[in-house]
């Protein structure tokens, strides 16, 4: 076969994605585009216009027994929800949590100040301008390093990187919240990882979020909070500053 | 039910790379923005609800495993979700027993007509509308020959049997309407859509 010749490519790419090319001719396409950057190209090309065609058929909405039948299928029982501590937080109504509230405003200023000191000393990969962060606990020990940047394809990025002061929870997951300037509701940012680095992309919309809010980790259930809200201790806190 | 608007392409790729962290709550949300679509395309193909209720839940289970393989250079989320959506559904379709109920007849001739307003109606992106619009320029049987092989897997020859026409005839139809729609969406788009 030619295969610097772009019509055939394009043909074979088109017919590829539609369905059409089927047995070893389907087998020998598949491993040109696994080696050849430009049939890899085609390929994406083509499966980005002709799956249009399934945006064609109208919208329907799935049976709501659909969705819990994937819950199930992915985590077998779902998890009896605890209550929010952000809503106890809001009530303000114990002592307990208005200890917390103290907590996270005196803690705060702290943190700030943190990163620069770090980012500057320890050699972590950090494209410049940057923003970062440190995310640390009550006893100071930061558990995460944060950066916010762009990926080669434009879009916004942060990358965690858990430290080795980081306190292990094996049968939890540590969930990244933002904590918006107008005191709404804290906003999930994803799950941390508890070893080595984390990509997680992010919209234009959060990102610009992020830069004017505080951060904040809470320990949650395995999968992370099942109330949208956080539902354990804050442990970690932070906030992203640029350098 | 529209897909929901407010969600852009940014706001899905978020969502899937959370999903991929095992981030319950994002998957969720990745389900409700998405799932109206592509259970729409469900029952295009499958034309059966309980099959397509089954193909959605194994494409959304896939989708939660294989989040991590996505790559945001290669496609769109939704392009990417389409994909194993279609993929599994078309496993069912073949797997179904003709008694199964499910459409044998479906001869998707609508999309012969000249008239191809309903499909640009029930677009929900502005590049389908584009592809619509390029889709015009093909014969109507050169179209029908697409849906059939989009939404029912037809290859070649069995294509060139619902289609009454003979092989080589079906196979020029293809090639030329792809290099067509090939013009008209790469002028289009000016070749830069991901």
């Amino acid at each position: 076969m030619r295969y610097d010749n772009p019509n055939t490519r394009d043909a074979l790419a088109a017919e590829y994605v539609l369905g059409t090319l089927r047995g070893g001719a389907r087998r020998r396409f598949e491993t040109l585009v696994a080696t050849r950057s430009d049939w890899k190209f085609a390929a994406s090309w083509w499966s980005s216009r002709l799956h249009l065609l399934a945006d064609t058929a109208p919208a329907v909405a799935p049976r709501k027994q659909v969705w819990q039948s994937i819950e199930t299928r992915l985590y077998g029982n779902k998890l009896p929800s605890t209550p929010s501590w952000w809503r106890m937080l809001a009530l303000g109504s114990t002592g307990i949590t208005a200890a917390l509230a103290i907590l996270m405003i005196t803690r705060a200023p702290e943190v700030i100040e943190v990163p620069v000191k770090v980012a500057v000393n320890v050699p972590v990969e950090v494209p410049v301008p940057a923003t970062v962060a440190l995310l640390a606990g009550a006893d100071s020990k930061p558990g995460w390093m944060l950066a916010l940047a762009k990926n080669k394809t434009g879009q916004s990025e942060v990358r965690v990187t858990a430290l080795a002061s980081l306190k292990l929870a094996s049968d939890k997951s540590f969930e990244l919240w933002i904590l918006p300037p107008d005191k709404s509701a804290p906003v999930s940012l994803g799950l941390l990882p508890q070893h080595g680095n984390q990509q997680l992309v992010v919209s234009a919309k959060t990102a610009a979020l992020l830069q004017q809010s505080g951060l904040a980790v809470s320990l949650e259930p395995v999968g992370g909070s099942p109330t949208g809200q956080p539902t354990g201790a804050v442990l970690y806190q932070g906030k992203l500053t640029e350098i | 039910m529209a897909i929901n608007q407010l969600n852009t392409p940014a706001d899905l790729a978020e969502m899937l790379s959370r999903t991929s962290q095992g981030d319950r709550q994002a998957f969720e949300r990745l389900y409700q923005a998405t799932s109206a679509k592509l259970f729409g395309l469900a029952l295009r193909i499958l034309a059966s609800r309980d099959l397509a209720e089954e193909a959605l839940q194994d494409a959304f289970v896939k989708i939660w495993h294989s989040a991590d393989t996505y790559q945001t250079d290669k496609a769109a989320v939704m392009t990417w979700m389409t994909a194993i959506v279609r993929n599994r559904c078309l496993d069912l379709l073949r797997a179904a027993p003709k008694e199964h109920g499910l459409n044998e007849d479906e001869s998707f001739d609508d999309w012969a007509s000249d008239d191809l307003g309903p499909m640009e109606a029930a677009a929900s992106q502005s590049d389908t509308k584009a592809l619509m619009q390029c889709m015009q320029q093909l014969a109507p049987l050169q179209r029908q020959a697409f849906a059939l092989s989009y939404f029912h897997g037809l290859a070649h020859e069995q294509l060139a049997s619902q289609l009454a026409q003979p092989l080589g005839t079906v196979k020029t139809w293809l090639r030329r309407g792809l290099e067509t729609l090939k013009n008209c969406m790469g002028h289009q788009a000016g070749g830069s859509v991901k």
